[in-house]
């Protein structure tokens, strides 16, 4: 009695479903394309060949995978370097003003700096709190309208700002004529 | 919080009087050109360079700058003795000092065409060119209500119509207030501040409105317009001014106070 129940239980079982739903052999299907015959020489070259070049790739994957890119930032310039001891300038002596002086600089800028952040940091805070506020009026005047102040604006990012520049723009200039050489050096990867 | 968000707002649907909503537009156009370093920052600028410039190593140009010297001195010393020079001069060739000459002709040439560091003196208020260094916001005496009510100097406003998102409406705003095309962006969905305005009784009877509500929505100009104009039906004058003439022109501290915040610099 048990032992027919599970034979049951096991034809439910994920096993047998599995293998109802297999896979017509691909090689009787009416619609697959019959092989060709090849030489047996031919596939044999053509097996050589495709061997020596997967060789020759991971053999130059190998050599620059011990190499990593390099940082210029890091690397010595060997021309450079040959001839250091001409390119150190002689020392320069400081008197106790000169060296007063920059002190005395330096912490004048950190404090503007620090007070400059502090005035963002107020502008910021209160700009935040100012739009809070009306926000909450929005919301009791018009629950719609509020509703639609909350939502993100994806349309105006990204945000591209340019810069103020030192001199102002010239109007109607015209560009030289010109390739653009892209000088980018490529890395194997 | 909640509680008393509903309450209040039955309240005003209840009430007959109610609040005529406004979106009002900062428009500004960002400094065009960098303001002068201030006298610490320059200071520290200048310190610093000559701090860096002691502990860095030559280049190969001032290699070549003291080479150049020497085979000057070299080529002078030859005259004095009254000897044969022609060998020198090849390997002297340019010197850096004939180049800098040349560098410093072909920049001043290129100054006398552009003239770079000269702004245009455009001084008159109307000018979106005027005072590059600063940040400007549009004001406007505009037309409202009554015909030929003229306000006093405000931002830009627009009254909101039934069907439309404030956004939306201060995106009219700036299109009708302008003559010409303008290229402005709004940044964000959310006003940055309101400002309550109260009518007096007359004007309160005659609307049915206990006042406007005004909300504030920055933009930016993204191209500076050769020739800004306004709709002349619409607004009767205009300025362009930065934040302390705003402050001066500009009449009733409540209503600037809730505009400030655009004003960073």
């Amino acid at each position: 009695m048990s032992s027919s129940l599970l034979a049951s239980l096991s034809r439910l079982s994920l096993l047998q479903t599995r293998q109802i739903h297999q896979t017509i052999p691909a090689g009787s299907s009416v619609f697959m394309k019959r092989q060709k015959k090849i030489d047996p020489e031919v596939a044999k070259q053509r097996e050589t060949r495709r061997r020596k070049r997967l060789e020759k790739d991971i053999r130059q994957m190998q050599k620059h995978s011990k190499k990593p890119k390099p940082v210029d930032e890091l690397t010595l310039d060997v021309k450079s370097a040959k001839n250091i001891g001409e390119r150190r300038r002689p020392r320069t002596e400081l008197t106790l003003e000169q060296i007063d002086e920059r002190a005395i600089a330096l912490k004048d800028y950190t404090r503007s700096r620090l007070a400059l952040q502090q005035e963002d940091d107020a502008w910021i805070r209160g700009a935040i709190e100012s739009q809070r506020k009306a926000l909450n009026e929005l919301k009791m005047l018009k629950l719609e309208l509020y509703e639609a102040a909350v939502q993100p604006a994806a349309k105006d990012l990204p945000l591209i700002v340019q810069g103020p520049s030192l001199t102002p723009p010239i109007r109607n200039y015209e560009a030289p004529d010109g390739d653009y050489i892209d000088t980018t050096r490529n890395w194997a990867s | 919080m909640h509680l008393s968000v509903l309450r209040r707002l039955s309240a005003a649907s209840a009430s007959p009087q109610k609040w005529e909503i406004f979106a009002s537009v900062v428009l500004s156009r960002a400094p065009v050109v960098a303001p002068p370093m201030s006298e610490v920052e320059s200071r520290f600028h200048r310190l610093q360079m000559a701090e860096e410039q002691e502990k860095s190593l030559m280049c190969n140009y001032e290699l070549k700058t003291k080479q150049d010297e020497k085979m000057v001195a070299r080529r002078a010393q030859l005259i004095a003795d009254g000897k044969e020079l022609s060998e020198l001069d090849e390997e002297i060739g340019v010197t850096n000092a004939v180049r800098e000459d040349d560098w410093k002709k072909a920049a001043e040439d290129l100054d006398k065409k552009f003239k770079f560091g000269e702004f245009p003196p455009k001084n008159e208020l109307k000018s979106v060119e005027r005072e590059l260094q600063r940040k400007l916001v549009l004001i406007v005496k505009q037309k409202l209500g009554e015909k030929g009510y003229s306000s006093p100097w405000i931002l830009p406003q627009m009254k909101h119509r039934d069907g439309e998102t404030l956004r939306q409406t201060a995106e009219r705003c700036i299109g009708e207030l302008s003559g010409t095309d303008l290229s402005a962006d709004i940044s964000g969905n959310a006003p940055f501040g309101v400002f309550t305005h109260r009518y007096p009784t007359p004007i309160s009877q005659k609307t049915g409105a206990r006042g406007a509500k005004i909300f504030f929505y920055t933009a930016n100009l993204s191209t500076i317009p050769t020739e800004f104009q306004v709709n002349p039906d619409d607004v009767t004058d205009y300025q362009w001014v930065n934040r302390e003439e705003f402050w001066k022109t500009v009449p009733g501290t409540e209503y600037k106070k809730a505009a400030k915040f655009a004003f960073l610099e």
